[in-house]
């Protein structure tokens, strides 16, 4: 194998970095265009979502009767602890307080991992009751925005993982390192959990449900 | 950034793989992004040449009915997906935006090259599933993918759209680098007002590639689980709607058109100064008419369904949206025009590509009128006509633009310069091939002729068989065009650092530039087009 | 260049014909002076007198608001015509359109299902209300200036007034598969008598009563049977019809039929229930209701005749 370290310049693993400080301006402009990407990416679902709600407002009251609320909501207040989490987690990076930030990070991890549970849980009741993808116009909604929000959710934890490994070892807390890496990723669960905040309504409470 | 006095070393010079591969050096992703999209144009020329050549007469020649509608679907989804959308900006917009600016690189260099291995990974999805496994049959969707006909066909279309899908990641990488780029590293006195036009409309279609992709993103990720859990978003049986599918496509894929011409655009403010000798006239028109084209073209995707069914009032709303963005076309063609007057004009080719390219665009916006008024369009909506407007518009605007652009920096690129009486006389080969091959189009759709046809009534055999000569010596241009490019790259005369006497920063600087771009990061002083009396 | 066969059209010309004058002023203005600059400042030396204009905001403005206000006009005017040109009269003839891979088939109002043709009165609004079977189809008729998307999930329509009699083409402008370009058809606009005539025998003047045969090979062509199963035993989407009658065939899930009238009737009518091992399913399209049982018979006796004897 090559060795890395004998790279020529201007090769992925010896480049001229940008100081720290520029470095955070562009990795929050940078997923701040993201989150752009991404609300366009769920507003595609969103408008089937609305089409096929106004088309068949009947399927779409009946799909949303066989939807538990009480798991809907404990994971809505479950994520939103979470980004709650999250948030503290970038004041302690910002105070530079290494000891919080770990914890408020695993703290934010292991809201993900509940919501997860909870989610596998629901949708397992969910199939065994015989309510797939393709039963209805309504549960093809469902399992399509649901899915693909779990999909962030997974991304999200692997990003925050990677987070508490690198603020274990004082990757942002340390003398003149940059917590750039931090808030990105609170930007990033923040817009998680938002789209859990319009799906947790137009799912389980528009229609139907009681 | 090196304060001691280094030597000079063309980026160019650390050569084999590695240096390559694991690059970040965004011009050297340029190049490596402009030998990937050249490969795939020629694959897909070819495909439209087998087109041309099968409608020489009616009947069939040498493919059946499938193996033509298999040529017309790899030309389409690798013109589109592999070769025009990642066209301009990744390839000189990759190599010039950051020169431009008085960069050293991108914002996020490793990002840049991830970008292009991602597309490289898309790219080898889409071509082996275009082609599927022995004795399957090959894709024959066309490149729209249009539901139901993509979700009953018996083809790779799974693994196409997945291709495409992972193609759309490459582009938003690109998109958000360089709206990151510009926003943040611009040089000292680098103002947004002093910008040169091509980053202008690398800015714009920038933001197009980012707010658009996801789009067509979830699109071909709804029909893939069409296909695979059966969903029913396009269903007509479990009451899903099949326009649905052409609506979230077209939201995509009529933005996209701006993404490809939008740079092409740029191309051409850069050279026509510079070969004027004269400011670019209405600079702020032509930036801020960019802008304007990528709003607009969020609100237009509509014509493209002015026959599908859709409720009358939308179809109404959607044709009055579709002029809008004829004004800024308009604007920048009467700027461009404008550059010229009472400027020292030299014609040499990229001159001759970027007044080439306004003749073109002069057509291939005005046939769009046509298109976008409602009691017209019902005739002409999928005919012939409407393949010659957008080939108007993607190759007459686009690919001359980007042709036109290789020769203007190539001697940047390269340190070397081509053959120009070769250059030239490849200008016009192509300029009368290209007219030949598409002004008999837009006969014969005018007089009804659909597309997508394998075979066709003898009535519209002249317009065919002349469309059909005409493209064997468009394709002919191109092989005369690259060859002199090539043989320029090897033996081609030493180019001096600013052989145009060029004020934009790309000059500034040695040919091949530096790995770092600049010796000293440069201060600017005044815009990019101080042309005129100033220097005369 | 195309003839206009209804007065709508007509106006659509007008509408054409003025944005074409339209197109070709601008073409003109913009490359006769792009041209003419490129020649009268064509690059003498290095020291040419350049000038330093960065613009004029009057320009600017001209060039913006005129645009503006022609593509009004055009906008209006094309809005205008084609406000006619979709809103068929209240009295018109109505006719059901089905589209379906790689065919058309029109049922009209005295119960006739007829393939491939249309027959239509001449000065009489017809309006059509289109329905695919299958995948998207576009029904278009050159010389009507009509074009509208036939889809599966909802019924669409289109209308015309013929003003002569006459032979007009049809073709499928939305991609549609294999043939998609043999989705071909023709207009047959009837003068009165002729009309009549149709409607009572269902032939055109001096066309004779087809033999059972006959009728059935014309509607194997024109329903678009022969598309997918080959008379000669080639192996297309579906299987040959070559000697099928009494062939013995195996069926998805290892059960055997010998094929006779009634397996042939039960795969046109429901095709994807009996299908032979071997061949995809959701192919072909259900011609239940498309056929009439003569029809049916008539098909059945022409296959019967297909044999390599």
């Amino acid at each position: 194998m090559f060795d890395h370290s004998k790279a020529p310049d201007g090769t992925f693993f010896n480049f001229h970095k940008e100081p720290p400080v520029r470095a955070y301006e562009f990795f929050k402009l940078g997923m701040w265009i993201f989150l752009a990407t991404e609300v366009l990416f769920f507003g595609g679902l969103f408008a089937a979502y609305f089409i096929f709600k106004y088309t068949w407002p009947e399927v779409f009251a009946k799909g949303s009767a066989e939807l538990d609320v009480v798991y809907g909501g404990i994971n809505t207040i479950v994520l939103l602890g979470s980004s709650y989490t999250m948030a503290l987690a970038v004041d302690a990076a910002q105070r530079k307080q290494k000891k919080p930030l770990f914890w408020f990070l695993v703290a934010t991890f292991g809201g993900a991992c509940l919501f997860l549970v909870i989610k596998y849980i629901e949708w397992k009741g969910k199939i065994e009751h015989g309510f797939l993808p393709g039963t209805d116009l309504f549960f093809g909604v469902y399992f399509m925005t649901t899915g693909l929000h779990l999909i962030h959710v997974l991304i999200g934890m692997y990003f925050i993982g990677l987070l508490i490994v690198r603020a274990k070892k004082g990757r942002y807390t340390d003398e003149g390192s940059s917590h750039a890496g931090v808030e990105v990723g609170g930007l990033y669960w923040h817009l998680v959990d938002i789209i859990w905040i319009f799906l947790f309504p137009l799912l389980y409470l528009l229609g139907g449900n009681h | 950034m090196s304060h001691e006095n280094t030597e000079y070393r063309p980026y160019l010079e650390p050569k084999g793989f590695y240096a390559w591969f694991w690059t970040v050096d965004h011009k050297r992703i340029g190049l490596m992004y402009l030998y990937a999209i050249l490969f795939f144009f020629l694959l897909a020329g070819l495909c439209a040449l087998g087109v041309r050549a099968e409608l020489f007469y009616p009947k069939t020649q040498f493919v059946d009915h499938h193996g033509y509608n298999v040529l017309f679907t790899l030309h389409g989804t690798m013109m589109v997906f592999l070769f025009i959308v990642p066209g301009i900006p990744a390839t000189l917009g990759n190599f010039l935006l950051p020169l431009m600016i008085g960069a050293k690189d991108v914002a996020f260099p490793r990002l840049n090259i991830l970008s292009f291995w991602v597309y490289l990974l898309g790219a080898a999805v889409v071509v082996f599933s275009l082609i599927g496994p022995p004795g399957s049959a090959w894709l024959d969707t066309g490149w729209t993918f249009y539901t139901p006909y993509s979700i009953d066909s018996s083809t790779g279309v799974i693994p196409v759209t997945l291709g495409a899908f992972i193609l759309g990641f490459a582009s938003i990488l690109t998109g958000m680098n360089f709206i990151v780029t510009i926003h943040k590293m611009r040089a000292p006195g680098m103002t947004w007002h002093r910008m040169p036009l091509f980053v202008w409309s690398l800015y714009s279609s920038s933001l197009i590639q980012v707010l658009a992709t996801p789009v067509v993103a979830i699109t071909l990720g709804l029909l893939i689980m069409e296909r695979m859990l059966g969903i029913g978003f396009f269903d007509a049986g479990l009451g899903g709607d099949p326009i649905l599918f052409e609506n979230m496509f077209w939201f995509y894929s009529h933005p996209v058109v701006y993404i490809m011409i939008l740079p092409a655009m740029g191309v051409v403010a850069e050279i026509l100064p510079v070969f004027a000798k004269k400011p670019i006239f209405g600079y702020r028109a032509i930036a801020y008419s960019s802008l304007a084209i990528a709003l607009v073209s969020f609100f237009v995707w509509g014509h493209h369904l002015f026959v599908s069914g859709m409720s009358e009032w939308s179809r109404w709303i959607f044709s009055l949206l579709t002029f809008a963005v004829a004004i800024p076309t308009a604007i920048k063609v009467f700027n461009w025009i404008g550059t010229l007057y009472k400027g020292s004009v030299l014609l040499d080719s990229p001159m001759l590509y970027a007044c080439g390219f306004i003749f073109l665009f002069t057509i291939a916006g005005l046939t769009g009128l046509p298109l976008a008024t409602l009691a017209t369009d019902v005739h002409l909506h999928d005919t012939y006509f409407v393949v010659a407007h957008f080939h108007y518009t993607m190759q007459g605007g686009t690919v001359v633009a980007l042709v036109g652009g290789l020769h203007f920096w190539w001697p940047k690129m390269y340190g070397r310069m081509y053959n120009e009486t070769i250059a030239k006389v490849g200008f016009w080969t192509l300029f009368v091939g290209f007219n030949a091959t598409f002004i008999p189009q837009f006969v014969m759709g005018y007089q009804g002729m659909p597309r997508r046809y394998a075979d066709y009534l003898g009535e519209f055999h002249d317009m065919h068989f002349l469309s059909s000569v005409g493209s064997m010596v468009n394709g002919l241009a191109y092989f005369l065009i690259f060859g002199n490019l090539i043989w320029a790259v090897y033996k081609g005369k030493r180019a001096a650092a600013n052989p145009y006497n060029s004020l934009s920063l790309e000059w500034q600087t040695p040919s091949p530039p530096p790995l770092t771009n600049f010796d000293e990061v440069p201060t600017v002083t005044d815009w990019t087009y101080g042309y005129g009396s100033k220097q005369a | 260049m195309i003839s206009d066969a209804t007065e709508v059209a007509a106006r659509v010309d007008l509408v054409q014909i003025f944005i074409f004058l339209m197109m070709a002023f601008w073409f003109i203005a913009c490359n006769a002076v792009l041209v003419y600059f490129m020649l009268r400042y064509r690059r003498k030396g290095p020291d040419d007198e350049v000038s330093d204009i960065k613009g004029s905001h009057m320009l600017e403005v001209v060039w913006t608001v005129i645009p503006i206000i022609l593509v009004f006009i055009i906008f209006y005017v094309g809005a205008n015509v084609w406000k006619d040109l979709r809103t068929p009269p209240e009295d018109a003839y109505e006719i059901s359109v089905t589209a379906q891979k790689w065919s058309w088939s029109f049922k009209y109002d005295h119960g006739a299902i007829k393939g491939g043709d249309l027959f239509v009165p001449q000065g009489v609004p017809v309006k059509l209300n289109m329905i695919s079977n299958d995948v998207i189809h576009s029904f278009f008729v050159p010389e009507f200036r009509v074009k509208e998307d036939v889809v599966p999930s909802m019924y669409t329509n289109v209308w015309f007034q013929a003003e002569h009699a006459g032979v007009y083409n049809i073709f499928c402008t939305e991609y549609c598969g294999k043939d998609h370009s043999h989705m071909l058809g023709k207009v047959h606009v009837l003068d009165p008598d002729t009309w009549e005539h149709w409607v009572n025998t269902g032939l055109m003047p001096g066309e004779k009563q087809l033999t059972p045969v006959e009728a059935g090979e014309a509607l194997f062509v024109e329903r678009g049977c022969k598309g997918c199963h080959s008379i000669d035993g080639t192996k297309l989407v579906g299987p040959s019809v070559l000697d099928l009658m009494g062939r013995e065939e195996i069926l998805e899930g290892g059960e055997r039929v010998t094929v006779d009238d009634n397996y042939i009737m039960d795969s046109i009518k429901y095709p994807d229930r009996q299908i032979v091992a071997g061949y995809p399913k959701g192919q072909m399209p259900s011609f239940d209701g498309q056929l009439t049982n003569e029809d049916i018979s008539n098909i059945i006796t022409y296959l019967k005749t297909i044999s390599s004897e």
